[in-house]
């Protein structure tokens, strides 16, 4: 049975991929909502560049834990690929902590950033920066728990691996 | 110092299997803590890198290239270019190459390319008789051209990080994308030759042909609009981008009818990952470019280059020796984040013009895809087309050969990079 822990975060993950993809339609629109102001009513609307890069950091961020709970992130894996499933699971492990230590590093300087940077406001929609960087924190918490889910999924034992360590 | 250890420590976490984004925050993140650097760095660069508009390009080409996937284009155009000169010995090694220059108008990336196209045209040349290693091989060499040829993640990523202009350097990739076809169209006319390639058995009629070329014009107007909308000012990269996504969206819905509201949906899902996977890494490795500008790398590297030599072709070439064997350990993308900051400021001090070095940079990081460790064309191709790894390996060697021959010609000519753009921008 998945723990209600898991399901959470599943479904944590399920509602920011949503999130993801209603940011990238919403990029979309406001990029020809540019071109159309400009190009047929002849005027610059200089919120809508503001609004679509705020639109492209959330596709980014909210996406970001979803990567990882599919494990599709880019990476190499030729090497771990060499090892024995033991061996493997092992670096996996490891692999696992230096995620959840990636994700921690940054939501404290993310932390740390923000205690200045919080006074101010976006130039052109002059959206508090808090809300602006909202995404990116929200994405490296979601990050974080994906990542110690992995972890101790990775530890819990599947009965098929001591067959494959047998001599 | 900082950025050797950043490097090694790189290169460590990056061969364990972790993500490259992680490995590259981590390597960063670690020595800014170690040197007692200021902490907020980390979250500021990386968010701050992201937060552009010519980078949103990216997820536009990634949308619009997944619509027209959606909606049949690819098995359209492949028809289309194969009745037109698939009968000559060896045709569907040509139409392979044709059908990844019209599929680069519309997508901007290698393995994208491979993904669409390659499982049609394997199958078929298995079918026709072609060998495996033929297959494999025009298959993973004609995808070199999707990055080279505009629209171009690789190319908006490079000019990003070289901050140079996307357009520009789009249009600087038209006429090399145009040479690396030649020379690969003359290696398949050799082979065709020599080892009496097979020749298609498609029947062509005036209805059929009618037919094809209706159903295959929208998908050939793509990149003539996208292309000719940046060549006039009309509009910048990122909305050449946007403006894509409209028009994949209205083929799709009102040409080819196949694109429903559950596959738009699963287009814009695909879009979502493969533009976090690839712009986190943007995002991270602007950090790791910047323990590199606190070493001050960037400016030994470009005096060491001055020292070596003030020729410009002499240093393109030690540059081309370099990012081939950085792309054979490295992913394209990484390679142009970390290389960039560190070649791009002495070539440019020899002389060397910004957009011809974006077009070799890109192009001698694509030939990496083909060679191991870390090709990903060689793994994508034998799992697409279910054909050994060994014999893709062995498919892919004399192709290589070719694509270096034509990095030679670009690199040493470099008026077929600079020509284009010069003209329509002045």
């Amino acid at each position: 049975m998945t723990h209600p822990l898991r399901k959470l975060i599943h479904w944590l993950c399920h509602a920011a991929e949503w999130i993801a993809i209603l940011a990238l339609i919403a990029a979309t629109s406001l990029i020809m909502a540019q071109i159309l102001a400009r190009e047929l009513f002849v005027t610059g609307v200089a919120w809508t560049d503001e609004a679509a890069r705020y639109a492209g950091l959330t596709v980014i961020f909210m996406a970001t834990p979803v990567l990882l709970l599919r494990n599709e992130h880019v990476k190499v894996d030729l090497f771990l690929d060499m090892l024995s499933p033991r061996r493997r699971r092992m670096v996996s492990f490891g692999n696992d902590l230096l995620m959840i230590a990636f994700a921690a590093m940054f939501l404290i300087a993310g932390w740390q950033f923000l205690q200045r940077a919080a006074r101010f406001s976006t130039p052109a929609i002059g959206m508090p920066n808090l809300l602006f960087y909202m995404p990116a924190a929200i994405g490296m918490i979601l990050l974080l728990l994906v990542a110690v889910d992995r972890a101790f999924a990775t530890l819990s034992p599947e009965p098929n691996d001591k067959a494959d360590d047998a001599p | 110092m900082m950025s050797l250890i950043a490097t090694l420590l790189f290169l460590l976490l990056m061969g364990m299997g972790l993500p490259v984004a992680a490995a590259l925050g981590l390597s960063s993140g670690a020595v800014i803590i170690w040197y007692d650097l200021p902490m907020a760095v980390i979250a500021q660069r990386t968010v701050n890198s992201l937060d552009s508009s010519p980078l949103l390009a990216v997820p536009m080409f990634i949308f619009a290239a997944s619509i027209f996937n959606t909606a049949g284009i690819t098995q359209h155009l492949f028809d289309f270019i194969r009745m037109l000169i698939g009968r000559i010995r060896g045709g569907l090694g040509y139409v392979t190459i044709l059908t990844h220059l019209v599929f680069s108008g519309i997508s901007g990336a290698a393995l994208a390319d491979i993904g669409a196209l390659g499982k049609i045209q394997i199958n078929m040349m298995r079918k026709q008789g072609y060998k495996d290693e033929f297959s494999a091989g025009i298959c993973m060499a004609a995808s070199t051209l999707g990055p080279i040829f505009p629209p171009s993640i690789p190319l908006v990523i490079y000019a990003t990080t070289a901050e140079i202009s996307p357009v520009r350097l789009m249009l600087a990739g038209i006429i090399p994308a145009l040479v690396i076809a030649v020379v690969l169209m003359v290696q398949v006319a050799i082979i065709a030759k020599r080892v009496g390639l097979p020749v298609d058995t498609v029947v062509v009629t005036r209805e059929s042909f009618l037919r094809q070329t209706l159903i295959a014009l929208p998908a050939i107007l793509a990149p003539v609009i996208l292309i000719s909308g940046m060549m006039a000012g009309i509009f910048g990269s990122t909305e050449a981008a946007g403006i894509t996504v409209i028009y994949a969206i209205l083929v799709g819905l009102f040409v080819y009818r196949k694109l429903t509201f559950t596959n738009f949906i699963a287009s814009a899902r695909e879009t979502v990952l493969a533009c976090a996977s690839i712009l986190l890494i943007v995002g991270v490795s602007e950090l790791f470019a910047w323990v590199l500008a606190i070493d001050q790398i960037p400016m030994l590297a470009a005096q060491s280059l001055i020292k070596l030599s003030s020729d410009p072709t002499v240093l393109l070439l030690i540059a081309n020796v370099i990012l081939l064997a950085a792309g054979t350990i490295l992913e394209p993308l990484p390679a142009i984040l970390l290389l960039t900051p560190i070649l791009a400021p002495g070539l440019m001090q020899a002389g060397v013009d910004p957009f011809h070095l974006g077009i070799v940079v890109v192009l001698n990081l694509m030939i990496g895809l083909l060679t191991p460790p870390v090709g990903m064309s060689l793994y994508m191709v034998s799992n697409i087309g279910r054909i050994p790894l060994d014999r893709v390996m062995a498919g892919a060697v004399p192709f290589i050969i070719s694509l270096l021959v034509a990095l030679l010609i670009v690199t040493f000519v470099p008026a077929i990079s600079t020509w284009l753009p010069n003209v329509l921008m002045k």
